[in-house]
C-alpha cells in the first residue's frame, strides 16, 4: 500500500472543559454546559450539554482497558487543547487537512434556551477559529449557527466568514415549533451562504433525534431506533425543504453537506426522489420544482467515514460530491489507521476515484490549498 | 421498529420461527441498513454499552421477507441480501400500481439478469413463501 497525504471532511474538537462556564459565568445557572463528576448515580466524567448528558468516556476513542488505550485517549482530549498535538497526531495519520466541527456544541444546538444556544454557538466560533490560526493551511472550522432567529444567524454567517469559518453548521432539522426550513422566513440566510459561497452542513446529532450517548439505563434499548434515525435525521430535510420546498431553486448556487450520514443510502434516496419529484408530487398536486434529483445532487455533498458501500453510491451520485472523514477524535474514528481504512473502503474504486474521495474533493469544495506533493512525509 | 425490537429488542429471538414482511418499503436501503446494522452491534454497540442480539445480525435476514415494486436501484442489494428473500408486486389498483403493465414493468426491472432471477423475484420467492398452489405452466392465458 502506497500511502498518499488524505483530507478530513469531518474531524471534530473536544470543547475545552470549562470553555462555556467561563465565558458565560452566572447568565443561566445550572443550564451552563460544563463537565460534571456523576449523573443518575453514575460516577465518571460527564459533560452536560444544557440539555442532556454524555459519558465522557463514550465519546472519545479509548477507555481505560489497557494502558494504551488510555494513552490513546489522554493524547486525543489533548489534541483538541493544543494544536502541536493534534498536528502530530493528523501527521503521523497521514491527513493533511481537516475540517473541523464540533462535540459539545452539536449536542448543545439541542438546549430549549434559545439565548443560551446562540451564547453558545458564538463562544464556540470564536474559540475554534482561534485555535485553527495555529495551522490555517491545514486546519478548517466549520461554524455553529442556531437557526431559531434568522436576523442572528445572518449576523453570525458574516461574523463567523471573516474570522475564517469555510461553512456553516445548521440545525439539521428545525424544532416543532419553528417554521420549515423551505418557509422564505430563512431565505436571508440562505441568500447570502450562497453569496459568500459558504457551503451549509447538516450533522448528525442537531436535530430532534436524541443521540443514543445520551440515553441511560433502561432508555438505552432504543439505541438501535434512535441511532437509525439519527443517522437519518436530515434525508428528509433534504429532499422535503431543500429539493421540494424550492430553496436550492431559489439559491441555484447553494451548496449543502451531509456530515455522518454516510453514503449508501443515496442508491435508494435517489430512487425515492425521482419517485416523489416524478410520480407523487404530480399527484399530490406540489408546487412544480425546476430540475430533477441528478440536478439536485450535483450540489450535495457527502461526508463518510467508513462506509463499506461506497461503490453504491458512486453509481447513484457524482463521486465528486463523496468526502471521506476521519471522524477525529470520536469513538468510531479512523485514527491511528485512516490511511489503512481509507484504502480497505476505497481502493475498490481505482486509483483516481480513491484520490478523489479521499483528498481532491474536499480541497475543491472549501478551496483548500495542497502540498506541491502528496507523498507522505519519512518519520 | 425492525431494527430496534425485532433483532436489537429480542423478539427474533424468543421466536425464531418468526417471519416478518416489509410491504411497499421497497429494497434498495436494504445494504445500507445492514451496514449500519453491523455497526450498531460492533463499534457503536460495544462504544454505547449496548446489548448486542444473540446472533450475527446477518443471521436475522432469513426471518425477514420484503416486497417491493419498481424500486430501480433493486441491484444495490445483489450480494448483499437473500434474493429469495424479495418479492416484487403490483401494488394494484392504487396510484402507483403497475397495472395494467405489469409484464412490462417486471421485464424492466429484472430482464437484464439471468431469467431464472427474474421469475424467483416475480413469480416464485412469494409463491414458496405463502406456500401457494401454482399452475402447472407460467405461460400468461394457458391457465
Amino acid at each position: 500500500m502506497d500511502n498518499q497525504l488524505i483530507i478530513s471532511s469531518d474531524s471534530h474538537m473536544i470543547e475545552p472543559e470549562d470553555l462555556f462556564e467561563k465565558a458565560l459565568g452566572d447568565k443561566y445557572g445550572d443550564l451552563t454546559p460544563r463537565y460534571v463528576d456523576e449523573h443518575l448515580g453514575q460516577k465518571g466524567k460527564h459533560y452536560f450539554t444544557g440539555l442532556e448528558y454524555i459519558r465522557v468516556d463514550e465519546i472519545v476513542e479509548g477507555d481505560d482497558a489497557t494502558e494504551e488505550s488510555r494513552q490513546l485517549q489522554q493524547e486525543l482530549l489533548a489534541a483538541s487543547n493544543d494544536p502541536a498535538v493534534r498536528l502530530k497526531c493528523i501527521d503521523k495519520d497521514g491527513v493533511w487537512a481537516e475540517i473541523i466541527n464540533s462535540t459539545w456544541m452539536l449536542y448543545s444546538m439541542r438546549v430549549r434556551n434559545d439565548d443560551l444556544a446562540r451564547d453558545c454557538c458564538r463562544i464556540y466560533n470564536s474559540w475554534v477559529a482561534e485555535y485553527c490560526t495555529h495551522a490555517p493551511n491545514r486546519l478548517f472550522p466549520t461554524a455553529m449557527v442556531h437557526m431559531e432567529n434568522v436576523a442572528w444567524a445572518c449576523e453570525e454567517l458574516e461574523r463567523v466568514v471573516k474570522l475564517g469559518h469555510k461553512s456553516v453548521l445548521v440545525n439539521c432539522d428545525t424544532r416543532p415549533e419553528w417554521s420549515y426550513y423551505r418557509d422564505p422566513v430563512y431565505d436571508p440566510f440562505w441568500a447570502r451562504a450562497e453569496e459568500m459561497n459558504v457551503p451549509i452542513t447538516l450533522h448528525i446529532i442537531t436535530g430532534n433525534v436524541r443521540d443514543p450517548f445520551t440515553l441511560f439505563g433502561e432508555e438505552r434499548r432504543n439505541t438501535a431506533r434512535d441511532g437509525l434515525n439519527i443517522c437519518s435525521e436530515a434525508l428528509p430535510v433534504l429532499l422535503n425543504e431543500f429539493i421540494m420546498g424550492e430553496i436550492m431553486d431559489r439559491f441555484p448556487k447553494l451548496k449543502l453537506v451531509l456530515s455522518e450520514y454516510e453514503v449508501s443510502w443515496l442508491p435508494y434516496f435517489m430512487f425515492r426522489g425521482k419517485q416523489m419529484i416524478e410520480a407523487f408530487g404530480p399527484a399530490l398536486s406540489l408546487p412544480k420544482i425546476k430540475g430533477s434529483i441528478e440536478d439536485y445532487m450535483g450540489r450535495v455533498y457527502h461526508g463518510f467515514i467508513d462506509d463499506t458501500w461506497v461503490d453504491h453510491a458512486i453509481e447513484a451520485v457524482d463521486h465528486r460530491t463523496l468526502m471521506w472523514g476521519s471522524d477525529f477524535p470520536h469513538a468510531r474514528c479512523t485514527y491511528p489507521t485512516s490511511q489503512q481504512i481509507v484504502h480497505d473502503t476505497l481502493a475498490k474504486l481505482g486509483e483516481a476515484k480513491m484520490a478523489d474521495l479521499s483528498y481532491f474533493n474536499c480541497a475543491n469544495l472549501y478551496g483548500i490549498e495542497l502540498p506541491p506533493s502528496r507523498a507522505m512525509a519519512a518519520e | 421498529m425492525l431494527s430496534n425490537d425485532f433483532i436489537f429488542g429480542g423478539i427474533f429471538d424468543r421466536f425464531p420461527k418468526l417471519k416478518v414482511v416489509c410491504s411497499e418499503h421497497e429494497v434498495s436501503w436494504l445494504p445500507h441498513w445492514l451496514y449500519r446494522n453491523r455497526q450498531l452491534c460492533d463499534e457503536l454497540g460495544q462504544a454505547a454499552n449496548v446489548i448486542p442480539p444473540k446472533r450475527p445480525v446477518d443471521d436475522y435476514q432469513d426471518q425477514i421477507f420484503h416486497c417491493m415494486i419498481d424500486d430501480t436501484a433493486w441491484e444495490v442489494c445483489i450480494g448483499h441480501a437473500n434474493l429469495k428473500n424479495i418479492a416484487w408486486g403490483s401494488d394494484f389498483p392504487h396510484a402507483r400500481c403497475t397495472y395494467p403493465r405489469s409484464q412490462q414493468v417486471v421485464q424492466d426491472l429484472f430482464g437484464n439478469h439471468d431469467p431464472a432471477l427474474m421469475a424467483d423475484l416475480s413469480y416464485y420467492n412469494i409463491a414458496n413463501f405463502f406456500n401457494m398452489a401454482l399452475p402447472e405452466t407460467r405461460e400468461v392465458g394457458a391457465a
